[in-house]
């Protein structure tokens, strides 16, 4: 994978997460869940400011940023607070693989930038109940 | 006896630090003057660390020794990990260290110095990924520093 490649796989991803956190920040009870709908909240801030990241990123390479899908699907019903945890769990968890691969296929900026967001990611993951993993990212080795 | 994971992702480390030179390119052995060989060694240095510590603290104390298992097992993990492509196949699940003095504190200034140690750990783990030469090596590091940070956040919340 090229660098832009994985770059632009990892701005897909950004556009993913903030449809969906969007969606996950709708459904959340403030009051009965305030610390996951400050996660929530927190997650869909962080990976707006990685889009935006990432188009500054992109385009230094060249590349014209992917645009977002029209829609993106939940992996499940995401009504409970545990099934809103879950799906955030799962989103951090897609993209700390992405992140991943960025580092594998960058150098420089890019590259320190994919680090910092895969452990970013791997971090947050433990905000939504997630349990600590040897190698967050790299799900052939855990 | 080594597990089939184990196996495997020695052979993805082994071929992550033969590729980074053309003279390891293609072959079975490892280099050992590569800089992501040098960056090995420097990881399993930080790896090995963290795990000495934790052997100090628990010395005698149960309890720590329950809290700390996960973190413990982690950087067992990585030191496994690190190790098997470098000693050509001998395996050992446990590093011989010597943990030297028991850790004099309470709990809190045990599970305190042991977090600082994570964040020691990853700061280590982030530098070598941000220089490996192979970006396959590169991305190991970077997935074992956020493992460090994970368990920084951890251990602080036993505080």
């Amino acid at each position: 994978m090229t660098p832009l490649e994985s770059l632009q796989a990892a701005l897909a991803g950004e556009h993913a997460a903030i449809h969906v956190y969007g969606v996950l920040g709708g459904r959340v009870s403030v009051s009965d869940a305030p610390a996951t709908a400050a996660a929530v909240r927190s997650a869909y801030d962080t990976h707006r400011a990685r889009r935006d990241q990432l188009h500054t990123l992109v385009r230094e390479l060249g590349g014209e940023p992917v645009a977002p899908a029209v829609a993106y699907d939940l992996t499940g019903p995401a009504t409970s607070t545990e099934q809103i945890e879950s799906e955030a769990r799962g989103l951090e968890s897609r993209s700390a693989a992405v992140y991943a691969q960025a580092v594998a296929s960058t150098v420089g900026a890019p590259r320190q930038w994919a680090i910092d967001a895969l452990t970013d990611a791997a971090v947050r993951s433990l905000g939504f109940a997630g349990e600590p993993e040897a190698y967050p990212g790299l799900p052939e080795l855990n | 006896m080594p597990t089939r994971r184990t196996v495997l992702t020695a052979a993805v480390m082994a071929g992550a630090l033969a590729a980074c030179t053309a003279e390891g390119a293609g072959s079975d052995t490892v280099p050992t003057s590569t800089p992501d060989f040098v960056a090995t060694k420097r990881a399993l240095a930080a790896a090995a660390a963290a795990v000495e510590l934790i052997d100090k603290v628990t010395l005698g104390h149960s309890q720590r020794k329950r809290a700390l298992a996960q973190t413990r097992s982690i950087h067992v993990a990585h030191l496994e990990l690190l190790t098997l492509p470098l000693a050509e196949g001998s395996v050992t699940s446990e590093p011989h260290l010597s943990p030297g003095p028991p850790f004099r504190g309470d709990d809190r200034a045990a599970y305190l110095a042991v977090a600082k140690e994570e964040d020691l750990c990853g700061q280590t783990l982030r530098r070598i990924a941000f220089q490996a030469e192979s970006g396959q090596l590169a991305r190991v590091f970077a997935g074992m520093a956020a493992a460090t940070a994970q368990q920084s956040v951890v251990l602080r919340g036993l505080l």
